[in-house]
């Protein structure tokens, strides 16, 4: 079944971010506020497409489900979820203090 | 090298200036996202997946050490300490934040370096030939009129709105080292029957979607027209190319529409109203350019160095093997053009730390005139170095990560940041890369293969320059997962050809094995080892390339 959501880029940083059930807005997948439709989502879209004094391109963005755990269906939005898979750590030069996002 | 006068210090600290004031306004709301995208975009700054990135300019790929410790500086300072070295001889950070582009802006100005120029619809920061200056196949260096072309090209007001991007090469060496054919105009210098200096312009090759080679539309433009004759080709795309259509707005496509004769007819025509006009170039402007790429003051050397003769036959099989492979032969007798290799197992292509950078800029200093050169292979190339000083540079190097010994090998492999970090990716490339290079980290088996350029792009923007790798990986997205096409058969080179997709798409992980595949028959069908890739490539078609990769049992 597929669910939606509503993401978009942070202005000041560029990072991923996802519309939560409060109206904020979270780096976590997990805990993106998820709707039933398409049409359901549109005004959530709508009211995103005024944030732009703290995020930039909001878009609808199409969910699956495996298990309890949400899952973008697109390997792009997999990707943007769980930041690059290349094994930056491993180099030894990725810092440790930048948030590790997870999909939720 | 060029150094800025006050009019170039000024454009450049103004351009800054200007940027700082726009993203205020952008993060107090006084302006849209949509008013600010094209700002940003003309300062080199876009949106990626996770974050901003920001492409900064190095004209021709030519660095000072003091430019590439400033950007190890800004790197670690505002980055998380690695950047990328792209296909057009830049570098671009992957993490910036949006309050701190206007700081890194002004650190670069203080060295003459900025971000213009490397995006949005207008001339695009100006490639060239890495061994500029010291090859031993030259006619002429070409970075006095790469950088005159940079002056013209700058905030040029009528070609700050074309139909779409353009981007220059321009090549003075026989072999073309700067993929010519494939750019939009492609620049070589030529020398005519009387010993007068002379441009070639080949217009309206290029990559992406619709891959052409540019065809030769005049073979000898005299010196003093470089810039006119350059001005009348973007003033007749600028007219008669198409906005309508984003796919359809290269220079490319309206040269295939009307024919590169009619195209050259209408640049003739264009022509004869400024040829005699302020652009055309006194032999005293030339001058002034060359001055500014002088050699630097060489010593008298023997050629046959004894100290290297001597450490290439000794025990450091390393050394000779690096030697064969990343040292090219230099025009000063007693010298030599070294490839630092940005290639090794541990990094993804072309990707570099701050702690290398400031690395490089020390040994830049102490082996090479304090310069150095980007590649459009994401290499970086000391030109000066002496012979005797090679041994001991050898092992920096390898101490650094530098010294892989596989230029132009199968693992020197071109690749695009893909869809890790891109925005318009449809694939990852990164990792292709790194499975492929796990496969052939062996040097024998490496060696056993020769010349082999694999380039990999993550969508058909062709970053990687897919099209023109004797193998070539494009990713593509179907219903949103990631597959890969095979292309067999490209060069950049000066017998440049665009790659033949070899068949149905692959999935991620087929694409390694496909790989050594088409490498293992390769080796089975060529005529000896002194043919390479590409001319068994040539000699036998696809065939047993695709029963290799599609019908393994067979083959
Ligand atoms: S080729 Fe495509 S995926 Fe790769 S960097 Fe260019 S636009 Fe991004």
């Amino acid at each position: 079944m597929t669910l939606w959501t509503v993401t978009a880029n942070r202005l000041l940083d560029g990072s991923v971010a996802y519309l939560s059930a409060d109206r904020r807005w979270t780096s976590e997948l997990a805990r993106a506020w998820v709707a039933a439709s398409e049409a359901e989502a549109q005004p959530l879209l709508a009211w995103a497409l005024g944030q732009e004094h703290v995020i930039c391109d909001p878009y609808l963005l199409e969910l699956g489900r495996e298990g309890d755990r949400l899952v973008p269906t697109s390997a792009r939005e997999r990707i943007r979820a769980e930041g690059p898979l290349v094994t930056l750590a491993r180099l030894g030069y990725a810092p440790a203090a930048e948030p590790q996002r997870r999909v939720g | 090298m060029y150094q800025y006068d006050a009019f170039d210090r000024r454009i450049v600290e103004e351009r800054a200036h200007q940027f700082r004031e726009q993203v205020v306004r952008r993060i107090d709301g006084r302006i849209t996202e949509l008013e600010f995208k094209p700002l940003r975009l003309q300062n080199g700054l876009y949106l990626q997946l996770h974050a901003y990135m920001l492409r900064i300019a190095i004209p021709y790929g030519l660095l000072s050490s003091k430019q590439l410790r400033v950007l190890a500086d800004v790197t670690r300072k505002y980055d998380r300490g690695y950047a990328h070295w792209t296909t057009r001889q830049n570098l671009q950070l992957n993490w910036p934040k949006l309050e701190d582009v206007p700081k890194i802006l002004d650190e670069l100005a203080a060295v003459e370096m900025h971000a213009i120029q490397t995006s949005g619809n207008c001339i695009r920061n100006i490639t060239s030939d890495p061994y500029a200056g010291v090859a031993a196949d030259e006619v002429a260096d070409p970075r006095p009129y790469c950088e005159l072309m940079r002056q013209w090209s700058t905030f040029h007001p009528e070609f700050a709105a074309l139909p779409r991007k353009f981007k220059l090469a321009v090549t003075g060496a026989a072999e073309d080292r700067a993929a010519i054919a494939v750019h939009d105009i492609g620049i070589r210098v030529v020398k005519s029957d009387a010993g007068e200096i002379g441009f070639a312009f080949y217009v309206g090759g290029g990559q992406g979607r619709t891959p052409l080679l540019a065809p030769c539309i005049n073979a000898f433009v005299p010196e003093a027209h470089l810039v006119s004759y350059t001005e009348a080709i973007l003033r007749t795309y600028n007219r008669l190319g198409r906005r309508d259509n984003k796919f359809k707005a290269r220079i490319k496509i309206l040269v295939k529409a009307v024919g590169a004769e009619e195209f050259a007819r209408q640049v003739e025509e264009e022509h004869a109203h400024i040829a005699e006009g302020p652009l055309k170039l006194a032999r005293e402007d030339i001058e002034g350019f060359r001055r500014f790429f002088r050699p630097p003051m060489y010593e008298v050397l023997r050629d046959d160095d004894p100290t290297l003769a001597a450490a290439l036959l000794g025990k450091d099989r390393g050394l000779a093997s690096w030697f064969a492979h990343n040292v090219a032969p230099h025009r000063q007798p007693g010298y030599a053009i070294v490839n630092l290799s940005c290639k090794s197992p541990d990094l993804p292509p072309g990707d570099v730390t701050a702690d290398q950078m400031d690395a490089v800029a020390d040994l830049a200093d102490r082996f090479s005139f304090g310069a150095l050169v980007v590649t459009h292979r994401q290499n970086l190339v000391f030109t000066d170095v002496k012979k005797r000083d090679l041994p001991a540079l050898y092992a920096e190097l390898t101490r650094l990560g530098f010294a892989t010994p596989n230029v132009g090998k199968l693992t020197d492999i071109v690749c695009c940041p893909g869809l890790d970090y891109c925005s318009l990716a449809n694939a990852r490339s990164i990792s292709v890369a790194k499975q492929v290079a796990e496969r052939f980290e062996e040097l024998s088996k490496l060696y056993a293969v020769g010349e082999l350029h694999l380039n990999i792009s993550g969508c058909i923007n062709a970053c990687g320059h897919h099209h023109v790798g004797h193998i070539g990986v494009l990713g593509i997205d179907k219903q949103g997962h990631e597959f890969y096409q095979l292309m067999l058969g490209g060069s950049s080179g000066t017998d440049a050809s665009l790659g033949k997709v070899l068949g149905h798409a692959l999935v991620h992980d087929e694409v390694a094995p496909a790989v050594e595949r088409v490498v293992l028959a390769y080796l089975a069908h060529r005529a000896g080892p002194e043919e390479t890739f590409l001319e068994a490539y040539r000699r036998l078609g696809p065939a047993p390339f695709k029963e290799a990769v599609y019908d393994p049992a067979r083959a």
